[in-house]
């Protein structure tokens, strides 16, 4: 007690003992803080002896709970400094108070998101006020504000049902030539294959068998080679380059196809998504001689989440989307397919592709995303077996998910295949991580 | 549409017109298939859109090459190579039993588009004598790539209304939701057959379970020892036990031994007991003179 003794001990009691009287007892209707929260007030019959003070006890518990920050801030500035206004104030919010439980300590197991008052047994005085603050992933107090100083959230799901197709050219938002009433567009440029092209050539009508042997020896170290580069080195070669990832040479070069054909973009699964860029630098890899460890750091969600977002900015400047969009876009694509039966994993991930080769073209911003995740799923299931009522009421499950309307998604589906080049027909190990990934998640 | 004059309707396709057309700049005959969009409620056609995307990387002599494609607000045309006529109308068109030279060329042809399709993990799933465009040079070419797919990564979920009922594989028929390359061969197997018989299909059945009948006829009702998991397949039943009663010198009089012996490992039921296409083509049948002269009339 050797605190208590160097402060002026009964005053500050009785400050506290009368404040604490007057909310919860003068008006027994009178209550704290948040309309959410309630006051528990627990008859200390059976006081246990961690929480039993005597008169003396006071201080120490209270100092023990500024540290523990158990109570709240708020409570403490008013027991500890002038708490005239303060009083006011809580009068003022104690308008909206809904009721006062009178409960015995044995229950205290049971409090959520209340307020805890436990008063002495005899006297009915209080000595000791917390509240119980339910643990939240996202959505504490300071995550508010710092997100209100970054990005403004986006409130999709109270925004009306809008068409933006009567004022945009879908053409022009995919970044392609606008499209005029009458006109025919020839599309035949982008009729070479995307693949590189397995081009037998055979003097005679039949080959023997050893010919064929080698065509395919040919054919699977070429594969392999294929794997390796683009699986492999893609990413980090981005990342390495000093000039921005994607030098724009569309047009004119598509003579120059093999690995680069896709208009130069080399995609790689794991290239916007990047599996790595999950916890962040708050991940420490101990390695071991036979085996490694990771010891992750708790970090709050929201600057985790700024800290990834800024790591794919910096590594896809030109990208109008933040990881963590992307990453929720493809959540809902997923869900749908976990809600319908007429999409499977295999779609999504397909679609998956789609979406992320749109975004590597840099034609996906605010304001088509959603709708262009809509068509890239669509398109997709079209690929994939998904027909008539399947086909219909995944229609109607993009257009109720998505907030979007069907004139919209229809609006969009050619573009998509335009400014994906018509190359809807992608290679299995494109497909496959995805694939892999979705059905360990799910 | 001024690049190409409209010259006469060739055919209906499954999703749309067939005409004969003529590019006004090189006067080359090209076959335009034209797709509306307008009274669709579901965009692109699902049948356009896998012809497009997958003729586009299907680059091949035995499989009809995609020009272009035109697109407008209220259609979609595309632009063939164009061929004179298909298998059908050949046969047709036949006054005498067909050249068994032309049949080694024809099946040897389709095997080879087949095969390419397959190595570039495609499936036609629509193989049928219509669906075969023969030039006037002999040359065969795959086409109508409107029930194709991929299938590259195997899941339960691919459809099994697919392939016309008189070359559907008994799998299939027993409504199978996950099969491979095996389900064109049976096709192949069929056609096979219908080349050796001057047109004269293998099962011409009325309807699904006329179709297993005539198959199990012929090659035996199916069972869990020769065909492990078919009881399982989703539309399953049991049939009438036939014994197996493959006379091949009847059924195909004019193929000798060794088409004989490549038919019989087209046609077998249990999918995974039927040849692929490369190795197909690898069979002695086709090692043996003459080397065929692939020239039609």
């Amino acid at each position: 007690m050797a605190r208590a003794s160097r402060r002026p001990v009964s005053k500050r009691r009785a400050a506290a003992l009368k404040f604490l009287s007057n909310i919860s007892f003068e008006n027994s209707a009178h209550q704290l803080e948040e309309p959410s929260q309630q006051t528990v007030v627990i008859e200390d019959e059976k006081c246990p002896s961690s929480l039993s003070v005597g008169s003396g006890g006071n201080e120490q518990i209270f100092e023990e709970y500024v540290s523990a920050k158990y109570v709240e801030a708020n409570f403490m500035a008013s027991v500890s400094a002038p708490f005239r206004e303060r009083q006011a104030d809580l009068k003022h919010r104690a308008q909206k108070c809904k009721e006062v439980k009178i409960t015995n300590v044995n229950n205290l197991k049971n409090c959520k998101n209340e307020r805890i008052m436990l008063v002495s047994a005899s006297s009915k005085i209080p000595f000791y006020v917390f509240s119980f603050l339910p643990y939240k992933k996202n959505k504490s107090k300071g995550d508010g504000k710092k997100e209100s100083g970054g990005r403004r959230r986006n409130l999709s799901g109270s925004r009306p049902l809008s068409s933006f197709i009567d004022t945009l050219d879908p053409y022009d938002m995919l970044g392609l030539e606008k499209f005029e009433n009458g006109q025919m567009i020839s599309y035949q440029q982008l009729l070479l294959p995307s693949l590189p092209e397995k081009e037998e050539v055979k003097s005679s009508a039949f080959q023997d068998a050893s010919d064929q042997v080698a065509e395919n020896m040919g054919k699977t170290v070429h594969m392999s080679r294929c794997m390796s580069i683009d699986l492999g080195a893609s990413a980090k070669n981005l990342v390495a380059s000093s000039s921005p990832p994607f030098a724009e040479i569309r047009g004119g070069d598509l003579e120059d196809y093999g690995f680069g054909c896709f208009s130069q973009i080399v995609y790689s699964p794991f290239l916007l998504d990047d599996p790595e860029l999950m916890s962040g630098k708050h991940r420490t890899v101990l390695t071991f001689p036979s085996y490694r460890a990771s010891v992750i750091d708790y970090v709050r969600p929201s600057e985790l989440k700024k800290e990834l977002n800024e790591k794919f900015k910096e590594k896809f400047p030109h990208i109008q989307l933040t990881l963590s969009k992307l990453r929720s876009l493809k959540k809902e694509m997923k869900n749908i397919s976990k809600t319908e039966k007429c999409v499977d994993l295999l779609t999504v991930a397909q679609s998956y592709v789609y979406f992320e080769k749109l975004i590597l073209r840099k034609v996906i911003n605010k304001t088509n995303r959603k709708v262009c995740a809509a068509v890239c799923l669509l398109l997709s299931a079209k690929m994939n077996d998904t027909k008539g009522i399947a086909l219909k009421q995944l229609l109607e499950k993009l257009e109720s998910i998505f907030r979007l309307s069907r004139k919209d998604i229809l609006a969009l589906e050619f573009p998509a295949v335009v400014a994906l080049e018509f190359s809807l027909h992608v290679p299995t190990w494109e497909v496959l991580p995805h694939f892999q990934r979705l059905n360990y998640e799910s | 549409m001024q690049k190409y004059e409209k010259l006469e309707k060739i055919g209906e396709g499954t999703y749309g017109t067939v005409f004969k057309a003529k590019n006004r700049e090189t006067l080359e005959i090209v076959a335009m298939k034209r797709v509306r969009l307008d009274d669709d409620d579901e965009g692109v056609p699902s049948s356009a859109l896998r012809e497009i995307c997958l003729l586009k990387e299907l680059k091949h002599k035995n499989i009809v090459r995609l020009y272009d494609v035109l697109h407008s607000e209220k259609k979609l045309v595309l632009i063939f190579e164009y061929c004179e006529q298909d298998l059908k109308k050949y046969f047709d068109s036949l006054n005498c039993d067909i050249d068994m030279n032309i049949v080694k060329s024809f099946l040897y042809q389709l095997l080879r588009g087949l095969a390419f399709c397959h190595n570039n993990n495609v499936l036609h799933r629509d193989l049928k004598p219509q669906n075969l465009l023969i030039t006037r040079s002999g040359e065969l070419k795959l086409a109508d790539f409107g029930l194709a797919r991929a299938f590259g990564i195997p899941v339960k979920c691919y459809s099994a209304e697919v392939v016309t009922l008189w070359y559907r594989p008994p799998d299939v028929l027993f409504g199978a939701k996950l099969y491979t390359t095996s389900i064109d061969m049976w096709s192949a197997g069929c056609i096979f057959s219908e080349l050796a018989n001057n047109g004269r299909p293998l099962f011409p059945g009325t309807d699904v379970d006329d179709q297993l009948k005539k198959i199990f006829k012929v090659l035996g009702t199916p069972t869990e020892e020769s065909w492990p998991g078919v009881t399982q397949l989703p539309d399953y039943k049991p049939f009438p036990i036939y014994v197996p009663n493959l006379n091949l010198p009847q059924m195909v009089p004019r193929l000798n031994i060794k088409g004989r012996d490549l038919l019989q490992k087209l046609i077998v039921c249990r999918p995974s007991g039927r040849i692929s296409a490369d190795e197909a083509m690898a069979h002695p049948y086709f090692h043996d003179n003459p080397r065929p002269a692939p020239k039609t009339k």
